[in-house]
């Protein structure tokens, strides 16, 4: 049942995943070319001083597409299940309601995941293979909220589309929007706040659940 | 108990994110830019002036409340103003017996600065190595950077690879001066664009301080002898033409010290109060004195010594920073705490809460109330209704907002 | 005979505004049921109820002995349901479609779903979002057929249906009840099409249940009488024996359970002593309107 469930996701979202995909790796690509750019006009030395003793940020091209992905898939994968009240076919189907949502969830969670591992690794490849690993963990570090950025706004995006009532769906996107912003205004952060931010991504899992149980108390 | 752990994330998503933006909206408007005074110590009188906070009107006055104009505080200051005064021709010959020649005055004039965030901050461990005799007007940047590890390691920029030579020739110049790799500290004044260049000041792993940089493509390497119990927490090194000192110590207990040219001699700075996690210290020098200046939010400790580093004067200042004022203290009220991800006094992104203390928690008790009146309306007793009221307590209006918004879960239908 | 469905005391309200009060009625196994009633008087927010996808104000709802706030994946897998205009997930074709359901429901039968779609001009990739209205609401049928469940729940299976697929859907429903213990819960508001399939019928009007019987017992005994009255302005009203009435010029129509004996005696009792009394047949529609009103 997990299997076809997965089916059915995977229908809805593979096309706007492999369109994501391929935008990352773009994005990617244009990084590894501008890496080759700076090393030729600047100078090796020139780009190596710009970047470590200036903060040069040649990856900016990656800040928000992990964000953007989450939002787009969450939309794709579940604005299809709620428009004219067709979550009820979702929810008729004889599992338990919550296990179904998060098993929708967490279909789309891998995905990502998966997306932005790869992705992680291709700037580790790219950028290992102009800067020592001391450059290549500074970027990462950087790169890691923007990620996990991804994974919060994709949670967060299906909670906002699963919720029936309009009034609280913008309600929510204020606060939404502030908190997928936090994950952009930091730069080395503490181990806590890492934490933090990896539990509570996960944990806006659980929203989902919330729209879902106002879905069925049928608030109009 | 699904559902019940979902309200919890979004109660605590909305207390997060507004205890966040509600204060620092509230902030962007209400904030008032209060500039700390600047503090002069004049060597004419021997006084402080000290320049008024208000950035529009530039007045000086000294101890006594004596105003001075701009003009005067230039002639009372004439080694911080001597291109002004050569211009107009009122620089004095001499002053206090010593002549006024103008390329002493400029070597003399020295300037440090050293901010909390900078105390914390880590760089990438990656530096440039420079020629420090090259024998060329302008330094400049090697092919190549170093970090020290378990071994001082070159990396050439062009093709991102060790160069081993060199990188054997200064990790065996290391070890044979006892460095214990790797270094726990690596500060320098990592720009091409200084007069001169001391390569950098290591920690390493046995808390060694040592003096390493690049003399003819050769290591140079010599430990400086420093107590064993120093506690190093941050170093700021600049190179300055008077040679006096290579730059600073900071050390975790707040002591700070001058790494002087003789010998890496030691000079204790004798400040007290120093807290280089509130302070923002500056260090002006000149020809006679040195004014050293911790400037906090709503407080600047001024010390001024002579040459020999004994203080001569003293100069403390209080004001009431935006806290004080009439938009702190509604805020007090009103917030029982803010937080904020990223701070002045810190380099470190990480949760930093400003509590209100007790002012605040009148409004919390407050809305409480209102909220267990709420709950009795809605039928619900204090069996279930307990996490709400303890998050009103304990937040607030950031609480009070969360559970408003986000309804109780009616237990039948979860 | 069990109780497929149970409604005690339900009563609803949107807000302020009350949709209905204290409903019972239940649905007894291989009987089908149809909830009738002008549009918004409360047959979709019946079976949001009974589906659990709405709370009620108060009251209680089974579903094979169940909450049906909290129907066991179990029991959901027994229940049908068809949505209110055949809604499905459109983004798929007729093959994934079938896929996707087969495996949750254990005693699924993909022929008569496919007997069903060789009906169709549709290609196997086509997807539902490029099918007309009735190629989709076959495709649903199909689906609810595979499914093979005990109680099948149709909330106005009509709707947007030409005459020739409003037909399709009653022979094949008629062909599935005829199988043991099958119970089919039906809304609509097209009366015509329900008339020799209904079993039991519940008559709702807005904020009332105005009738709950079986439909050969509705059917035999309510009556349409008409009969001539002196002028427009001849007054009679609702009471225990006229349920509904209508004057046009000087033509009076009487719907009423009770027997033309007794209306005639009703009628002379108004005054009305040479009046020849007609008693009119109805089809089901007829008894509707007669019950519910033309307004």
């Amino acid at each position: 049942m997990y299997s076809a469930l997965i089916y059915k996701e995977w229908l809805k979202i593979r096309w706007a995943f492999f369109g994501m995909t391929l935008l990352s790796l773009l994005a990617v690509t244009y990084i590894a070319l501008n890496l080759a750019y700076y090393t030729e006009f600047m100078t090796a030395k020139g780009f190596w001083g710009n970047v470590i003793l200036l903060g040069f940020p040649f990856y900016t091209e990656m800040k928000y597409l992990p964000v953007l992905t989450g939002i787009v898939i969450a939309v794709v994968q579940f604005a299809p299940e709620t428009n004219a009240s067709r979550l009820k076919l979702t929810l008729h189907l004889p599992v338990k309601e919550n296990k179904l949502l998060l098993q929708m969830t967490s279909f789309g969670f891998m995905l990502l995941a998966a997306l932005f591992i790869m992705l992680t690794m291709l700037l580790w490849i790219a950028i290992g293979k102009y800067f020592p690993a001391e450059v290549v963990a500074f970027v990462l570090n950087i790169w890691f909220p923007w990620a996990l950025a991804g994974i919060a706004g994709y949670f967060l995006t299906t909670a906002i589309i699963v919720e029936p009532v309009w009034a609280r769906r913008l309600i929510m996107i204020p606060f939404v929007l502030g908190f997928v912003d936090l994950f952009f205004d930091i730069g080395n952060e503490s181990a806590e706040l890492n934490l933090f931010l990896i539990i509570f991504s996960l944990l806006t899992a659980t929203l989902v659940l919330f729209s879902g149980y106002h879905f069925k108390r049928g608030i109009k | 108990m699904l559902i019940k752990t979902s309200r919890i994330v979004y109660l605590l998503l909305i207390i997060f994110a507004a205890s966040i933006f509600i204060p620092k909206y509230y902030w962007m408007k209400f904030e008032k830019n209060i500039r700390s005074p600047l503090v002069y110590f004049s060597p004419v009188k021997n006084d402080f002036l000290i320049r008024s906070k208000d950035p529009n009107q530039v007045t000086y006055v000294d101890k006594a409340g004596i105003k001075y104009g701009r003009t005067e505080f230039e002639t009372l200051m004439p080694l911080l103003n001597y291109r002004q005064l050569t211009l107009e021709g009122r620089l004095p010959d001499s002053l206090n017996g010593v002549p006024l020649i103008l390329e002493k005055i400029r070597l003399n004039n020295i300037t440090l600065k050293i901010y909390p965030s900078e105390v914390d901050y880590v760089p990438i461990q990656l530096f440039p190595m420079f020629e420090s005799k090259s024998g060329r007007v302008q330094l400049e940047m090697p092919n190549d950077y170093f970090r020290i590890t378990k071994r001082l390691e070159f990396i050439d920029c062009a093709t991102n690879s060790i160069g081993e030579k060199k990188t054997e020739l200064f990790t065996s110049y290391l070890a044979s001066k006892n460095f214990s790799f790797p270094a726990k500290i690596i500060s320098g004044n990592p720009t091409s664009k200084k007069a001169f260049d001391e390569g950098y000041f290591v920690v390493d792993s046995k808390d060694n301080l040592f003096h390493i940089k690049m003399v003819k493509g050769k290591p140079f390497c010599v430990n400086a002898n420093v107590p064993a119990n120093l506690e190093i927490a941050s170093m700021k090194i600049m190179e300055m033409p008077l040679r006096e000192f290579y730059g600073m110590i900071v050390t975790k207990r707040n002591e700070v010290y001058l790494i002087s040219y003789d010998h890496y001699k030691l000079i204790k700075l004798p400040l007290e109060g120093y807290d280089h996690t509130k302070h923002v210290l500056t260090f002006m020098g000149d020809l006679f004195y040195r004014t050293i200046s911790l400037v906090g939010k709503n407080s600047i400790h001024t010390f001024v010594t002579n040459r020999a580093y004994k203080v001569v004067d003293r100069y403390t200042e209080t004001w009431n920073d935006n806290d004080k004022l009439t938009a702190g203290v509604v805020a007090s009220y009103f917030f029982p705490f803010t937080l904020s991800l990223s701070d002045d006094t810190s380099s470190v992104s990480s949760f930093y809460f400003k509590f209100s203390g007790s002012k605040a928690f009148i409004g919390s008790i407050i809305l409480s109330v209102i909220v267990f009146f709420i709950l009795q309306k809605r039928k619900i007793g204090l069996s279930k209704g307990w996490f709400d009221l303890l998050l009103v307590l304990l937040t607030g209006i950031f609480g009070f907002l969360a559970v408003s918004l986000v309804k109780n879960v009616d237990k039948n239908l979860e | 005979m069990e109780n497929v469905v149970e409604v005690k005391n339900l009563t609803h309200y949107y807000g302020n505004k009350l949709v209905f009060e204290n409903f019972n009625f239940e649905i007894k196994s291989g009987r089908i049921f149809g909830l009738l009633g002008k549009n918004g008087t409360g047959k979709t927010t019946t079976i949001n109820i009974l589906n659990g996808f709405l709370k009620p104000t108060s009251g209680q709802c089974l579903m094979f002995g169940e909450d049906s706030y909290k129907l066991s994946p179990q029991t959901k897998a027994r229940v049908g349901f068809l949505i209110e205009g055949h809604v499905q997930y459109s983004f798929m074709s007729i093959v994934q479609i079938e896929k996707f359901y087969s495996s949750f429901y254990p005693k699924w039968k993909k022929e008569p779903y496919y007997e069903l779609m060789a009906k169709l001009e549709v290609t196997q990739n086509q997807k539902l979002s490029k099918m007309s209205c009735g190629q989709r609401s076959q495709v649903a049928l199909g689906l609810i057929l595979a499914q093979d469940p005990d109680l099948l729940i149709l909330d106005d299976y009509s709707m947007g249906l030409d005459a020739g697929y409003r037909r399709l859907f009653l022979d094949y429903l008629i062909e599935y009840a005829k199988a043991e213990s099958k119970t089919i819960f039906v809304t609509s508001h097209i009366i015509q099409d329900l008339e020799n399939f209904l079993d039991d019928c519940l008559i709702i009007d807005y904020r009332s249940v105005l009738l709950s019987m079986p439909i050969k017992k509705f059917q035999s005994t309510f009556k349409q009488y008409k009969f001539q009255v002196p002028g427009a302005d001849f007054k009679l009203v609702k009471n225990g024996i006229v349920r509904n009435f209508e004057i046009l010029k000087d033509k009076a129509t009487i719907y009423s359970f009770s027997v033309k004996s007794d209306i005639e005696g009703y009628l002379r009792s108004l005054g009305l002593t040479n009046t020849t009394v007609e008693e009119v047949p109805m089809t089901l529609e007829d008894s509707f309107i007669g019950i519910t009103g033309k307004y």
